[in-house]
């Protein structure tokens, strides 16, 4: 067992690999963009259902959460790849099949689906969190039903919600490369393409990897440094009682 | 009995104990009050070690605890410490609690642990609440168990860190008590607190400390510095409510 | 007769022949699982309280692993580490030792939270009744943050169980596989094998939930309240 490969990185230098790489990393892009949006839209509908007072919203939603958190990402992109055009109209669904972009779009969707879940969760437990006590405050202050979301609630349950939310858009980016098992021409498959094309998948894998990480890292210490300066921004009771504005007036 | 030589304590640069000495006796009990943010606290955690001080000595019955070759685990098992916040193990059940240590630092039996546990419970009537949590225990059974997890490993010295701020006022005096009895045990004990009332009625030689430095003073003053708090208090007051009609 | 599609992709050719199907990721998941655990407790241990080098290691090693696609990491796993190593790996071998890596990166994380999530009261008040490092990290860290960390852990496991649909990629016929095999030779039963898929995962992901809160109950000691 010893190290005998000879790395060779004119490979990836070479523009027709090259340009797989540079198309991958853009549709990466593009799919872990994309699909997070459409997984915050989701969510927010998913969790308002969650917590409307309507029992007819509430229970479908509870399910299909409790139901959608199992099945993996990978199976949502091979469901709506190969099955969904199927159960479509016949005239839809080939339409659907001839259109070039459509595996693009499919991961998109089931990205979002899958994100979704998760992101629907995450908001729940944010209002959830606000204590009944916060809200009395706010109530109590005069504050009308929507100043008191739009002053105290919603900027509460932001900070509480940021950072699972950051976590779950990392998880997003990562599972893009799923994306490559309906053929999609991301990064993931970028290397593959490669590995198949030129039997030197190592390094473009390696490129790939690092691409990964350095992106993983940047967006969790981006989303750290938010969150520091969030919980930072509170005031305390000392800081009002100094605000000039506030002191006692003379007369 | 136990000796602070000139203590000083920086903490990122700034003097949180300046040149603080005192010494107590077997059975005396050092009430050491003064304003929040004074270095009480840090005072009380450099005398078993939990803050390492930077200039001056502290020694016990002669021996410093700086020492080259001192058994750092033996010295803390004769320096008790009731928390401000008692700092039960939540996982384990007060009898638990309390013959922990005892099994493992003074290498008894479990059958001999239980029954000192038992024992200390009875006279401080916790017993009856052995198998309960700490979750589940009351503000004053919490300390109770705390003071009898640091007595069932006989030491000499006793520290409370603020041990009435967590009790309603009724607990107070049962406190005070509880303190009392354990200077007829021949302990010294040095109590921190910023409650003067409570500390006139506990302790018998008192200390005052402010920005680092300690000074002795007697019961009179520290009662005439109450009286002058309450009307300190009635003048925040005053001027709260002024606040709230802007 | 009719039903051999199904129990292809439940248990494969299992007991006669290889096991496959549904058998295979529960089968994977609660090994990665379990060997993933047994690697994770020292490297939260290192990345805690090793000295410079170590503990950089293992954060390096955590990180790294954290932040590669598990589908990324597969393939090193099947198609790289082979070529480097010069030895060919069978699928379900690379598979597991993708996972066992990826949920020991995860797991190592998990349990440093638990770890430091043990209040510093606690542990000073052992130190200040005399206990040493290690019998307060024997005594009061270890069963305390086995407990603080069960919620997170259980959820991890249900997310590794559902992470284990990946490994059809490398040819192991799990359950995905298995569906999309029996798909494509019964072109009019897709909807329904694509339905058994995602029943499978469902069923057993919600087992592995309720295993999970039935054991957060019964270590959650400060429910546990004895009546007198």
């Amino acid at each position: 067992m010893e190290f005998t490969y000879e790395f060779d990185w004119s490979v990836i230098a070479r523009h027709e690999y090259r340009d797989y790489l540079l198309y991958g990393v853009a549709y990466t892009f593009i799919i872990a963009f994309f699909s997070t949006i459409l997984s915050i839209l989701i969510g927010i509908v998913i969790a308002s259902g969650r917590l409307s007072p309507v029992k007819y919203f509430v229970w479908p939603c509870s399910a299909w959460v409790g139901v959608a958190r199992h099945i993996p990402a990978v199976f949502w992109i091979l469901f709506f790849y190969f099955v969904f055009p199927e159960i479509l109209p016949d005239s839809l669904g080939s339409i659907l099949h001839s259109w070039g972009s459509y595996a693009l779009l499919a991961g998109i969707v089931a990205l979002s689906i899958d994100n979704g879940t998760y992101v629907s969760d995450i908001l729940r437990n944010g209002v959830l969190a606000i204590s009944s006590g916060e809200r009395e405050a706010a109530k109590s202050c005069g504050l009308t039903s929507k100043q008191q979301w739009v002053c105290c609630l919603l900027p509460l349950a932001t900070r509480i919600v940021l950072p699972a939310l950051a976590n779950r858009t990392i998880h997003n980016f990562k599972n893009s490369s799923l994306c490559m098992v309906i053929g999609v021409t991301e990064l993931t498959w970028a290397t593959q393409q490669i590995e198949s094309l030129s039997f030197r998948g190592l390094e473009a894998t390696l490129v790939a990897t690092i691409f990964y990480i350095v992106i993983s890292l940047i967006f969790g210490s981006v989303s750290h440094k938010m969150e520091n300066r969030l919980n930072s921004c509170r005031y305390s009771a000392k800081d009002v009682l100094n605000k000039p504005s506030l002191s006692v007036p003379t007369t | 009995m136990i000796e602070l030589k000139s203590v000083g304590k920086i903490i990122s640069g700034k003097t949180i104990l300046n040149s603080v000495t005192l010494s107590l006796q077997r059975g005396e009990v050092a009430m050491i009050c003064g304003p929040s943010g004074s270095g009480k606290t840090t005072l009380l955690r450099t005398i078993n070690r939990m803050e390492v001080i930077d200039s001056g000595d502290i020694m016990i019955d002669g021996v410093s605890l700086y020492d080259e070759g001192i058994n750092l685990c033996e010295l803390r098992s004769r320096v008790g410490i009731v928390f401000q916040h008692c700092n039960l193990f939540s996982h384990l059940t007060a009898l638990e609690n309390i013959t922990l240590p005892l099994i493992r630092v003074k290498k008894l039996t479990k059958k001999l642990a239980i029954n000192i546990a038992i024992d200390l419970m009875d006279k401080f009537s916790v017993s009856h609440r052995r198998d309960i949590y700490p979750d589940s225990l009351s503000g004053g059974e919490k300390q109770r168990i705390a003071i009898v997890r640091c007595l069932a490993m006989s030491p000499d010295v006793m520290l409370f860190d603020e041990p009435t701020s967590a009790l309603d006022w009724r607990l107070r005096d049962e406190v005070s008590d509880n303190i009392k009895s354990l200077a007829d045990l021949n302990i010294a004990q040095i109590v921190v607190t910023h409650d003067l009332d409570f500390a006139c009625a506990t302790g018998n030689r008192f200390f005052m400390l402010n920005n680092g430095t300690l000074t002795e003073v007697d019961c009179n003053t520290l009662a005439c510095q109450s009286t002058d708090r309450v009307g300190r208090l009635a003048n925040s007051v005053r001027q709260s409510s002024m606040l709230e009609m802007v | 007769m009719s039903l051999d599609w199904l129990s292809f992709m439940m248990i494969g050719g299992w007991p006669d022949g290889p096991p496959g199907g549904l058998l295979i990721n529960i089968g994977l998941a609660v090994s990665c699982f379990l060997m993933g655990f047994i690697f994770a407790v020292p490297l939260a241990l290192l990345r805690m309280a090793g000295g410079r080098i170590s503990g950089f290691c293992a954060t390096a090693f955590i990180e790294v692993l954290r932040s590669t696609p598990l589908i990324l990491l597969l393939f090193w796993c099947h198609f790289l580490l082979p070529i480097i190593i010069g030895i060919n790996i069978p699928p379900l071998w690379s598979a597991f030792i993708a996972l066992t890596l990826y949920s020991s990166a995860y797991q190592a994380e998990i349990v440093r939270a638990g770890f430091s999530s043990v209040p510093s009261g606690e542990v000073e008040a052992a130190q200040a009744t005399g206990l040493s490092k290690s019998q307060v990290f024997i005594n009061i860290v270890i069963p305390q943050g086995l407990r603080r960390m069960t919620p997170a852990s259980a959820s991890f496991a249900v997310s590794l169980f559902k992470d284990t649909a990946v490994i059809y990629v490398v040819g192991v016929i799990d359950l995905m596989q298995s569906g999309l095999i029996a798909a494509e030779r019964n072109p009019n039963k897709m909807l329904i094998s694509y339905l058994v898929m995602a029943a499978g995962f469902a069923v057993v992901g919600m087992v592995i939930s309720l295993i999970g809160y039935k054991l957060e109950n019964r270590l959650n000691f400060t429910r546990k309240v004895v009546s007198e």
